[in-house]
Formats: structure tokens, sequence, C-alpha cells
């Protein structure tokens, strides 16, 4: 019976360790069009390889990462489709599963379905938001935007809980430190409400989203340590005959996760393995954005929002809740290991009958409860990989007119890629015009 | 006798396998007056109670008799655009529509082309005048000019924590006189919904 049982549980250990998924991918092949700037390419070749991110990342990274590309690939409806997917998806990880619950706290945090970033789910409405801009649906982009908003007041609630939580639970605190969180307002976000108002013709509503702009800077000056941009603080109407063109640019490459390994001994030859996923920025070279028309008018645009610097900051607070989390399952199962070591130690120092062979299953169990606990212990790196790192803005007023226009991304004194547009002013509507470097 | 209940459970387990794996949706009818929330979203239920009450303001309140007395006849309303101020991507235009064919059913009002559609009929009007014979030609410049503009907006209002949510949403007509700008009839209909997800499932 005995026998059969050691037999028996490194198997069923062997099998669970098999499952467990790895949220690792590859993505080398794709990041390699995109880089070039052909994000159009870089969809296709990611789609091609479907299948395999799905398994390894699920429908929500995939979505999040498909919509990102069709949107700087200039396919907005299809964009649209999949951020709205992502987007029910983050909603409806609200509902957890009891059975994925088990498996993440016996496994790891990969055994449970994807929930997103807070960042990924406020980002996906402003992407949304520029998608239907595009398509000319600005009444559908302002709704992304209130959505986006509403998501904003959601999370200081969910913040305000997870910090109670971090309070009571001083003991576990990373380093001793409490996590506290800045981000409450996004200026990007914001900024586009205003647009928007104002090309709907809703001055009080313009009016309440430009000082919300400023309230952003002035009340997160961690999160915004750069000058408000002048597109924002000082916006006159345009003389009579001009009409004024907007811009924004994305830069750089949102962050990625890497995994940290840390040990705790329970005793001498048995310590714990704590795998955690830390959320590192990918710095860009873009230091500069300026755009140039073919009338000669150039304008610099300025930095309205550093992505990373707020993925970062929403995700401080998650990871206080990974740590503890973490801390609570690897000790657990060290703490099944040591007790095998006890029990085989007992067994080996007893006179009694058939002690030798409880020392050895003992002693099997243990070798396979080590394997278990070290192989089955590996970080959530789960994450989307093509949303920007920073996003600049600015406006010039021209006459209505056809333009050829340059996104100039620089880099000190050198320019590191251009961006060629034909752009049209045209009277009474919005005019906004995006460029895009992922360097 | 345990090898036949053994049977019966192996075969009982097959079946809810299959019924499990089955592939094709459940598509059933249903009475379209049934209340059915799944989301807690803006859906039909919402465009029936809202119309239904807006309407019934809007043709109580005596301003068609009003003006059919000092006219002698019925009043003409261009139906405008109902502006989705909401966080919810709506279709207004369902609004506007049922309110529509509520006026013109009413026998109190008539409506004339909106402006959406107003480019479909213009083209049609002026083609005729190439291709129709001059018997059955729609003539031009005998448009009909409206009185009236009927136009609207919806707006939510959302208060949640956590998977609690109370969500508001405020619909408002006005009905505006194109000749002096002076609004004749303004009304508003609320609906309000408590909806609260399940926090685990199995």
């Amino acid at each position: 019976m005995k026998l059969r049982l050691a037999l028996l549980l490194p198997l069923v250990l062997t099998t669970a360790t098999s499952c467990l998924s790895i949220s690792r991918v590859d993505l080398s092949h794709v990041d390699t069009w995109y880089l070039q700037g052909d994000a159009k390419q870089a969809a296709v070749t990611y789609e091609k390889n479907g299948s395999d991110i799905l398994d390894s990342q699920g429908r929500l990274v995939y979505s999040l990462d498909v919509g990102m590309l069709t949107h700087f690939a200039g396919d907005y409806a299809r964009s649209n489709e999949y951020l709205g997917v992502a987007e029910t998806l983050i909603a409806e990880a609200y509902t957890q599963s009891v059975t994925e619950n088990i498996s993440r706290f016996i496994i790891n945090d990969n055994a449970k379905t994807y929930p997103g970033e807070d960042y990924e789910d406020i980002y996906s409405n402003i992407f949304m938001s520029l998608n239907y801009q595009a398509l000319g649906r600005t009444e559908d982009a302002m709704v992304e935007i209130r959505r986006s908003s509403e998501k904003e007041r959601l999370l200081i609630d969910k913040y305000s809980m997870l910090m109670e939580k971090s309070k009571s639970a001083k003991s576990d605190r990373i380093d001793g430190e409490l996590q506290t969180i800045s981000f409450s307002k996004s200026a990007l976000s914001n900024y586009l409400g205003m647009l928007y108002s104002d090309a709907l013709g809703n001055i009080g509503d313009r009016d309440y989203y430009r000082r919300s702009v400023l309230d952003a800077f002035a009340i997160q000056p961690t999160l915004y340590p750069f000058p408000v941009p002048d597109s924002a603080e000082n916006r006159p109407d345009p003389e009579i005959g001009k009409v004024r063109l907007e811009f924004i640019a994305f830069t750089g490459m949102g962050p990625t996760k890497f995994e940290t390994v840390r040990q705790l001994y329970v005793s001498k030859n048995n310590y714990a393995k704590l795998a955690l996923p830390i959320l590192v920025p990918r710095n860009g070279r873009v230091d500069g954005v300026t755009v140039r028309l073919d009338n000669g008018v150039q304008v610099r645009l300025q930095r309205i929002e550093d992505l990373s610097r707020i993925a970062q900051d929403t995700f401080a607070l998650r990871f206080q809740s990974i740590y503890n989390r973490t801390v609570i399952r690897t000790m657990a199962k060290a703490t099944g290991t040591a007790v095998l070591d006890t029990i085989a130690d007992g067994a080996r120092n007893s006179d009694e009958q058939g002690s030798e062979s409880v020392a050895m299953i003992s002693d099997i169990l243990s070798v396979f409860s080590s394997i278990f606990n070290q192989t089955s212990e590996s970080a959530d790196l789960r994450i989307s990989h093509y949303f920007p790192a920073v996003a600049w803005v600015g406006y010039v007023d021209v006459d209505p007119g056809l333009y050829e226009a340059s996104f100039n991304f620089e880099s000190g004194s050198s320019t590191l890629r251009r961006q060629r547009t034909r752009i049209l002013a045209s009277p009474g509507s919005l005019n906004l015009h995006e460029g895009f470097c992922p360097l | 006798m345990k090898k036949a209940m053994s049977l019966i459970g192996a075969v009982s387990l097959i079946l809810l396998l299959a019924t499990a794996c089955t592939s094709t949706p459940k598509v059933s009818r249903i009475d379209a007056q049934e209340q059915l929330d799944l989301s807690g979203n803006w859906n039909d239920t919402d465009i029936q109670l809202v119309t239904e009450s807006l309407i019934r303001s809007c043709l109580s309140t005596g301003w068609a008799d009003d003006f059919y007395r000092a006219n002698r006849r019925n009043p003409v309303i261009v139906i405008g655009t109902i502006a989705n101020n909401s966080s919810e991507h709506i279709d207004t235009s369902i609004i506007s529509k049922k309110v529509e064919i509520a006026l013109l059913s009413s026998g109190k009002a008539d409506t004339v082309a909106d402006i959406a559609k107003r480019d479909d009929v213009r083209k049609e009007r002026e083609e005729q005048q190439y291709y129709a014979s001059v018997d059955t030609a729609a003539q031009l410049a005998q448009e009909t000019g409206a009185d009236f503009l009927m136009q609207g907006s919806i707006k939510t209002n959302v208060d949640q924590v956590g998977g609690k949510a109370v969500r508001t949403y405020y619909v408002d007509l006005e009905l505006i006189d194109i000749t002096t700008s002076r609004k004749i009839w303004l009304d508003e209909d609320t609906v309000k919904k408590y909806i609260e997800k399940s926090r685990y499932r199995f």
C-alpha cells in the first residue's frame, strides 16, 4: 500500500508539474517588424503564431496585442474589435473561478486566467477612443473617454481597499515598506476628452476636461514630473479663417515583466522558492517629437503622459498582494517537504518493524516534493506587449488645405525616424493626427 | 443488479459529456415584452420604458392641440439627433424612430424626413427630373418645412464599488419652435439600475 502511494504521488506531482502553464513567449519575430515601424506586418506575423500565443498568454493578452498592433497599423475597426474583447475579458475576470483559485494556491499564479493590469484596462479605452475618432465617430470616441474616467474612479476605491489590506498585513510588507499608489487621473484621457468635447460643441465639458488635465499634473507630481503641455495650458481659439491641427504621438514600448527569485530558508537544507514578477520599463530612445509641414511650419510636441510610469505605479500595490500570496503558498509547500524530512529522520532512528521502508518512502516523497516546489513556482509574467511608453501632444493653426507632414522622432540632435503623412486641414471638425515610433 | 447500475451510470455520464460538448448554440424565441437583463447595460427594456414615458408626456401636454387651433393643421416635426453623452455605445436612433412612430400614429403631428435621410430624398427627386415622366416626377421646391425640431440626449451616472454598481440613465427630449427657438415641451425620464456582479464562480 505504502509502496503504491510512493509510486503514485510522484506520478501525480510530475503530471501536475508538466501541466503548468508557462507564461513566457518569444515575440522577437513580431518585434522585428514592429521596431521597424511596420505595425501591419507585425500584426500579420503575430496572428500567424496566434495559437502558440493563445496557449501561453491567454485570450486577453492576445486581444490586447492584436488590438494595439492593428491600431498602429491603421486598421481602426479591427483594433476596436480586439480591444473591445479585451475590455470584456477584463470585466469578466472580476468574477473569479474557485477552481482556478485553488490551483493558484497549489501551483502558481499562472494557473489563473490573466485578469489584466489596471493600466491595460484604462489605456484600452483611450486607444479605442482614438480608433473611433479616426473612423470619424467623435461621439463614440467620447463614450470611451467616459468609460476610462469611470474606471479611474473605480481604481481609487480598489486601491483604497488594497491599501487597507496592506496596512492590516503589516508584518508581510515587502522590506517593511507600505506600498502606496499615486495614480487617480490620466492627463492623456482628459486631454482627449477636451478635444472631443470641443469638436462636439460641448463647451462646458471641454473646460471640465481641460481643468482635469491641469489637475492630473498638479495632484500627481511623481507621475507627471514634466511641465504641463502648452496645448493644454494655453488654448486660445484659432484666428478666424484658420484651422487647428492637433497632433498626438506615441513613442517607445510599454513595460515588460521579468521573474525575480528569492529564497526563504525553512530549515538547513530546505528553502521556499519565491518567484515573483517585476515590472520593468523599456527605456525608449526618443526624447523629442517635431511635426513639420510642407509650408515650413513646425510644431514641437510635448510630453503629456508616461504610460510606463503609470503602469509601474498601479502595479506596485498589486505586487504587494502577489508577494503575500506567494509567501503563503511557497512556505506551505516547503513546510510539507520539511514534515516528510522529519518523518524520514524519525523512522531512520526508530527500531520498529517496517521503519526502514517508511524512511525510504518518506525520502522519496521528500525528493519529489522538493522537485515539485522548485518547478511549480514560476512568476506570472503575462502582460500585453505593444502599448507605447510615452504620449506627446501639440497643435498648430494653419490655413485650410492639404499638407504633406512628417513626424520627426528625435534623440538628442539626431532624427531616429521620420514618419510621413498627408494631412487635410478641414474647417469645422477635429483634425487629430497621430504618429508612432516604438524606438 | 450492481452491474446494471454501473452500466446506467456509465451511459448517463457519456450522455452528460456528449450534451456538454455540443457546439450548436441554443436559441429560443421569447416575447418582445419580456424583461431580460444580462449584462446590466442599456437594453431593449430600457428603450421601451423610456420611450413610452416620454411619448406619453409629449402627447399629453396639449401643445399639438394648441398649434392645431391656431393654424388649422397638424404641427410638422423634424426629428433631430439624440446625443449619446453616456458611457455606453447606445444607438439613439432607435429612440428617435420610436418617438417618430408614436407621433405619427397619434394623428396629432406630422413628421418630415430627418436630416440624415433628407439627402437621399433630394437625390431621388433630382434624378426623377431626368428619368421620370413629366406627369409622375416629384416637383422641386415643394418640401414641407418643419415647425418644430425634436432633439435630446442620454447621460449616465455610475456609482460603483467592487462588483456593485448603481447605473442611472437620464434621457431627455425637447421640442423647439424653429421660428422662435422657444422650447415648447421638455421632459426627462430616468432609469436606475442596481447591478451586482458575483465575485466567485466554479
